[in-house]
């Protein structure tokens, strides 16, 4: 093994990009985005080689008179000739030579410094950060141009002294970016680490500070050179900049401005700063793009909106002119398979599932992350990400969920199946008050008046035992603690009415004793409205206390299935138990932690046979040959194990 | 100050008069340590309100309490990460120093930290080897760093391979295990480990919660293990601590507090606690919400909550010895005797 380190590590990983990462694969989607760069790329290269060939490429001396003054564009003179009769064309390509530069280095200055500056005001703190962002805000409070003016007014124009100015109205841009980096890091774990195991503060400034704050202003300086370019124009236009007889283009126009009959002495120069300027704000925005893919991604996920794919329902099961002795069940959902859009074709996630849920009935999902369990509950709600393929049916109080269309699935989602989260906080809106939160939806979902959805939203409050409902309808959801907050979103899951409330891990987030509170609410919520609840939970504790029945997901697919009680106490499959024996057992006497060996499955790297077989104490040749069926062991208890059986009888 | 006492010479003692859980020294002394915020516009936060705890060598002290009791404010005072606004926190005798502008010494690089999110713990930018090879000598030669640097993959269970990969490319378990491994570069004699599991699945917990168990025992390091999850600490420390509002409220061997909690608010965490049986029932609720730290009760801090509440509890309950545990409850003794009744 080598250790190579640093070196190794190519540009994109330095400003966080990962390799492997689906980024390359939504820039292949976008092909006008990539023309656009592709342009842009052009336009900045032609005006480097003109700027590096210009005595190859000028017809003339760009300084000396080549013929009559003001002659318009003509066979001699391409672009005609100036107020002094010199060859604009000649002058345009050698002012290449000076813009492209200049630009480059107003901005490379600018990054130094106002980079330097941020790093040091963002990692020393205190009194250097006062005081150094007190001199940005200084600076930011001249308008730039201005600025620029007058101290190159004060120093004399001069190429140098016009640099130098709009450096100095240019950095503190850069010095907040960093600054703002640099403070986020500050307060990292893993500076700390390094820190703690006896790095001194500058090495770790340099080894763990600057290359995760330099990516933002790496963008900002790219977006910036356009800018540059035309800050150096506007000086020399004003007679600020590069001396004459220079060939500046900004000077060039101001030449021509005196006098519009003379069009061509300043639209010429004024054509050459636009291209470059729109070529580099153009790169500036690919550059973002591609370190920072969140806006780009917006776009290309709006395209593919409405490319879900719903396959035809498949026969059901059981005959529709049997009908089953007791009442059909709220929800049921029978070979459910769900796919999603990977780098590499549909991504199977969830795989020929069965599960139902009965009125006034909460049943349970038990199981770790990445076992499907999150993504059944999208389902749902059709909340998939685009692209998902889902196959199966899923017949919700009769309707089959997957035939309907965009309506259906509101009116479904309105007053059939609610949804909590785990995040209580992303559910609610933190600029508006709760009283607005509850109502708005109310009087848009039913069309209530605003006094009658205003005491439909003190009487969902109270339901969730929230002290004081009138007074808690005021207040911000920030005022509120986790529990409280998990108890709105819940209030607010329930205004319409559902039958069926979807708990996706809603008291993961939440302490113990809170926690108690809001399985106890559930569970009244339970017998007195005869709301139905799918409990979603990797918690098995929880899970035995709060659910009737229980499902346990693993790879997508169900492992076991029965009562709740019944599965928890006397597990028959091999990963059941495998899960409880990991679980700390709380009030036992022992220590019985026993970790299961390997990590769960990856979605797409799943074996042949068995998806638990790999970690599994039990696994025996057959379970390598294809994924275990399915099988009801009793009536109301299903098991996907070939083994099972044999420990059963063993045990 | 006694600043160069010799670890040896210095037993598991406290100055709140803990009891000596064990011969061994002790490494780590928390000595009435207070943490103040000034946050604008609330006043004075008092996060951690006077706290004594002691890590001995070769111990596991479990310290259990809910979000915003102050367990992390202590534990970053502790690693030396902040200064605490008065008491002293000693390593191995030694007053440990906040960091600042200086390179830590490397008497104090023996004790380290692992954070709760194993994402933010490592630097994405570099790679697992080079940021294991901070805590080894640089003065090495390379070839024995090359070793150093395999020990101590090995000894969390991952490959030597993983050296040249960034943290990225691990899962959440096995990044927590480059993240202990780093740790353990420095060879630490006392680790605090700050809700290490929290972020895991089930499977990975037990993975990472018998790992550091295992090199406790083998290292003889001591282990300052937080958590909110009282079943986990119970799976782990020899013995706990329970936080409320910046106050430790009970201390004992762990098995004794989780089968016999003395106070109020460690019985109704126990009994929070969702427990798997053939006759479910829902655990208890505890009324009430932590309040606002700012705004900490007077007198005893639970009083608002306690189903046990007093005139006596309207002023401060000391830590003390009663009924095998160290309790800071004026009634624990009636309310102990009552729970007998009732069984």
């Amino acid at each position: 093994m080598t250790n190579k380190r640093i070196p190794a590590m190519p540009a994109r990983r330095w400003f966080g990009l990962r390799p492997g990462s689906p980024r390359a694969e939504r820039r292949r989607r976008r092909p006008h985005g990539r023309a656009v760069t592709a342009a842009a790329i052009a336009i900045l290269a032609a005006w480097a080689v003109v700027a590096i060939a210009a005595p190859l490429l000028a017809p003339h001396d760009p300084l000396q008179q080549a013929g009559p003054y003001y002659t318009p564009p003509s066979s001699a003179h391409w672009l005609g000739t100036d107020q002094l009769g010199r060859d604009i064309l000649s002058r345009i390509i050698y002012g290449a030579r000076l813009s492209l530069p200049l630009a480059v280095i107003i901005v490379a200055l600018a990054l130094l410094l106002g980079g330097g500056i941020g790093l040091i005001a963002g990692y020393l703190g205190k009194w250097a950060d006062e005081s150094l962002m007190r001199l940005t805000d200084l600076v930011f409070a001249f308008p730039p141009i201005i600025l620029a003016m007058v101290v190159t007014a004060a120093f004399g124009p001069s190429a140098r002294n016009a640099v130098l100015a709009l450096v100095l109205v240019s950095w503190p841009t850069y010095a907040r970016v960093v600054r703002s980096a640099v403070l986020s890091i500050r307060g990292s774990d893993f500076l700390h680490a390094s820190r703690l195991l006896g790095v001194g503060p500058w090495r770790a400034l340099v080894r763990d500070v600057l290359p995760n704050s330099v990516g933002p202003s790496v963008v900002l300086a790219s977006l910036e050179l356009g800018n540059a370019v035309l800050m150096l124009a506007s000086l020399s236009f004003l007679g600020l900049g590069p001396r004459p007889p220079a060939p500046e283009w900004g000077a060039m126009i101001a030449a021509g401005a005196s006098d519009l009959s003379k069009w061509w002495v300043s639209i010429v120069p004024g054509i050459a700063i636009l291209t470059t300027v729109l070529a580099f704000n153009l790169l500036g925005d690919a550059v973002r793009d591609w370190l920072d893919p969140t806006a780009a991604r917006a776009s290309a996920d709006r395209r593919h909106r409405d490319r879900r794919k719903v396959g035809p329902p498949p026969a059901r099961t059981q005959p529709v002119t049997a009908p089953e002795p007791q009442a059909a069940p709220l929800l049921d959902i029978r070979g459910l398979s769900v796919a999603l859009p990977g780098p590499a074709g549909p991504l199977p996630v969830i795989k020929n599932l069965d599960l139902r849920v009965d009125a006034g009935e909460i049943v349970g999902i038990a199981g770790e992350s990445g076992s499907g369990k999150s993504l059944t509950a999208l389902t749902l709600l059709n909340l998939l990400p685009p692209g998902a393929r889902v196959n199966g049916s899923i017949m919700f109080q009769g309707k089959e969920l997957t035939e309907l269309d965009a309506r259906g699935w509101q009116r479904v989602r309105g007053s059939g199946i609610a949804m909590v989260f785990q995040e209580s906080a992303a559910a609610l809106h933190p600029m508006l008050t709760v009283g607005l939160q509850l109502t708005e939806h109310l009087r848009a979902a039913q069309g209530m008046s605003k006094a009658a959805a205003r005491a439909r939203a003190v009487e969902l409050l109270d339901q969730v035992r929230i002290p004081q409902p009138r007074r808690a309808l005021r207040a911000y959801p920030h005022q509120f603690s986790g529990g409280m907050r998990q108890r709105i979103a819940i209030a607010s899951a329930l205004a319409c009415r559902p039958r069926l409330l979807i708990a996706d891990e809603p008291t993961t987030a939440l302490d113990v004793t809170v926690q108690a509170g809001i399985l106890a609410l559930l569970d009244e919520l339970r017998r007195d409205n005869d709301l139905s609840v799918l409990f979603i939970t990797h918690d098995l504790g929880v899970l035995s206390s709060l659910t009737q029945r229980a499902y346990v997901f693993y790879a997508g697919r169900v492992m076991e299935s029965g009562g709740t009680a019944e599965v928890l106490t006397q597990p028959a499959h091999p990963y059941t138990s495998a899960l409880l024996g990991a679980r700390p057992h709380g009030l036992s006497t022992e220590r019985t932690l026993r970790a299961i060996p390997g990590a769960p499955v990856v979605p797409g790297q799943e074996p042949p046979g068995c998806p638990f077989e790999p970690r599994c104490a039990y696994a025996r040749d057959e379970c390598r040959t294809g994924p275990p069926p399915v099988e009801a062991t009793s009536t109301d208890r299903t098991l996907a194990c070939v083994v099972a059986p044999d420990l059963a009888a063993a045990r | 100050m006694t600043n160069d006492t010799a670890a040896t010479n210095h037993t598991a003692v406290g100055p709140a008069g803990l009891p000596a859980w064990d011969r061994a020294p002790v490494r780590l002394s928390i000595e009435d340590v207070y943490v103040d915020y000034r946050p604008r516009g609330r006043g004075v936060v008092r996060a951690v309100a006077g706290v004594d705890l002691n890590v001995a060598a070769g111990e596991v002290v479990g310290l259990v309490g809910e979000s915003g009791c102050g367990k992390s404010s202590l534990a970053r005072v502790a690693a030396g990460l902040s200064a605490p606004s008065s008491g002293t926190v000693r390593f191995d005798g030694a007053p440990v120093a906040p960091l600042g502008w200086q390179r830590r010494p490397t008497a104090q690089t023996r004790l380290q930290m692992i954070f709760q999110d194993p994402g933010g713990s490592l630097n994405s930018r570099r790679t697992v080897g080079a940021q294991l090879l901070d805590g080894v000598g640089d003065e090495l030669p390379a070839a024995a760093r090359e070793q150093r640097l395999a020990e101590l993959l090995d000894r969390v269970g991952m490959p030597a391979e993983a050296s040249t990969r960034f943290p990225h490319e691990f899962s959440g378990g096995q990044r927590q295990r480059l993240a202990i491994a780093r740790a353990l570069a420095a060879e630490p004699e006392l680790i605090i480990a700050d809700e290490p599991v929290t972020a895991l699945d089930a499977s990975a917990q037990a993975q990472v919660v018998s790992l550091l168990l295992s090199l406790v025992r083998e290292l003889n390091m001591g282990l300052l293990f937080i958590s909110h999850d009282l079943a986990l600490v119970h799976e782990i420390a020899d013995r706990t601590a329970v936080m409320y509002l910046g106050k430790i409220i009970e201390t004992a061997p762990t098995r004794q507090l989780m089968a016999a909690p003395v106070h109020p608010y460690t019985r109704a965490l126990v009994g929070a606690i969702p427990q798997i049986s053939a006759a479910p029932r829902l655990p208890a609720v505890l009324r009430g919400e932590v309040p606002d730290p700012s705004r900490a009760p007077s007198g005893c801090r639970f009083r608002p909550r306690c189903p046990h509440a007093a005139e006596v509890c309207l002023t401060e309950p000391p830590l003390r010895h009663t009924l095998h545990t160290l309790v800071a409850c004026h009634r624990a003794e009636e309310i102990a005797a009552a729970t007998e009744e009732e069984m």
